[in-house]
């Protein structure tokens, strides 16, 4: 019985850092049918996407943030180009199938078609712009919840993989434009990343070396 | 006062294994703690917290990141790995002679590559408390640097030191049969590295750090 108790506080001690950030001011969409049709129609008409971002790596224990800035662009279906501009300079391109990673002392190429691990860095990351991470029922399972100006998709990984580092990652969707505006990730540390999305540009052209390793 | 036979059998071992271990740890004739004193430690009292820019090669894998690093009490430092998305590949807690890992990616959570991670840490925030013997092999003379040996329970480690300011530049492990652990540092107009270069042959794995603030 003992026993039992213990191992009940330590489940619930090991649940508690993904508990903690729960969302103030939001409550369960009552038709989740026709939310699913916004997001999935909003993504049909949606072919570009230009934005700023701000990044912030919260760590409550040590009471520390670090933040990072960057510029991000995403060319319908998976062309992406997430770029961190500082404290330092890293790069992420996804463009047909290739994912290149760029940090200030080595570029690397992978093929996220021939890698299971690339290949789902680039479905959770497109799939996170897009807004349809959600959609994808193999690594997440989602609940869904609304306040006045956002929708809220809460996920929680399934893959055993995500699971062993991932509490949970949170989508914030604007009414306005049914597009990301925020993405937190819940890591099973307590730690959590909050990248806020910031002057967005919808469907304005996009060069194509934009999504090039030389640019 | 009353021993029986039988308890003073039991305490015979103890007592000897304790004069013993006395024996074994005790310095050796004109040692003086005041040598290691001499040296400046590169992150010394009044040092609080520094971000440092991150470049991992551990085998044939290649990481980057940001490194936090936090004095939390006069005993005891943080150091969190995490990358450029915000990931955490390590968090450790670094005490005199002890270290905890506080969290860490599941990949790098091997025991070899942690220990070794624990005591270059280790090396690097505090002077090593368990010295018992020091020489000195190199002396100023009309060169820039000077080197003492220090032997502890760590080990054999060489530590140089720049003549005047007394900064740590280097510290060399002194081993027969085994590749030298290398950690140096070079130092800017903060009080603080501007760099750490720590190389560990062994285990192939090299760590750069670059200062970014430490405000």
């Amino acid at each position: 019985m003992k026993n039992n108790c213990f191992s009940i506080l330590l489940l619930l001690l090991t649940l508690l850092p993904c508990s903690l950030n729960a969302q103030a001011g939001f409550s369960p969409i009552k038709d989740a049918g026709s939310f699913r049709q916004k997001v999935a129609s909003a993504s049909r008409t949606t072919q570009t996407i230009e934005s700023s971002f701000v990044q912030e790596k919260i760590m409550d224990v040590l009471s520390e943030k670090i933040t990072s800035r960057g510029k991000f662009y995403f060319r319908k279906e998976n062309d992406l180009r997430w770029e961190y501009t500082s404290p330092v300079k890293y790069l992420i391109i996804i463009h047909n199938g290739n994912i290149l990673i760029r940090d200030e002392s080595k570029e690397s190429h992978f093929d996220a078609r021939s890698n299971k691990l690339f290949s789902e860095i680039n479905a959770i990351i497109v799939g996170s712009v897009k807004g349809t991470l959600f959609e994808d029922k193999t690594r997440f399972s989602s609940a869904f919840f609304e306040n006045v100006s956002r929708y809220l998709v809460k996920m929680k990984p399934i893959s055993s993989n995500l699971k062993a580092t991932l509490c949970e990652i949170r989508l914030y969707i604007d009414k306005k434009d049914m597009t990301v505006s925020e993405i937190e990730m819940q890591e099973i540390s307590g730690d959590m990343t909050r990248i806020v999305f910031q002057s967005k540009k919808i469907n304005t052209p996009l060069p194509n070396d934009i999504f090039s390793s030389k640019k | 006062m009353t021993f029986s036979v039988a308890k003073n059998k039991i305490h015979i071992p103890g007592i000897l294994f304790f004069l013993l271990a006395t024996v074994v740890n005790a310095q050796q004739p004109g040692f003086t703690f005041q040598q290691a004193e001499r040296w400046r430690v590169p992150f010394s009292s009044g040092f609080e917290k520094a971000l440092y820019k991150s470049s991992m090669d551990i085998g044939k894998n290649h990481l980057s990141g940001i490194l936090l690093t936090k004095r939390m009490n006069d005993s005891t430092f943080r150091v969190v790995f995490a990358n450029e998305v915000g990931m955490t590949y390590f968090d450790l807690e670094i005490r005199k002679t002890s270290a905890e890992v506080k969290s860490v990616f599941p990949a790098m959570d091997r025991k070899s590559f942690l220990s070794v991670l624990e005591q270059d840490f280790r090396m690097i925030f505090f002077r090593d408390p368990t010295i018992w013997k020091m020489k000195t092999t190199k002396d100023c003379g009309n060169d820039s640097t000077m080197i003492y040996q220090a032997q502890s329970q760590f080990g054999i480690w060489n530590y140089t030191l720049r003549c005047g300011s007394l900064d740590l530049l280097e510290i060399t492990s002194s081993r027969k049969y085994f590749q030298k652990t290398n950690i140096r540092f070079l130092y800017g107009d903060t009080g603080i590295p501007a760099e750490i270069f720590i190389l560990n042959p062994n285990i192939r794995h090299t760590f750069h750090l670059t200062l970014l603030s430490n405000q």
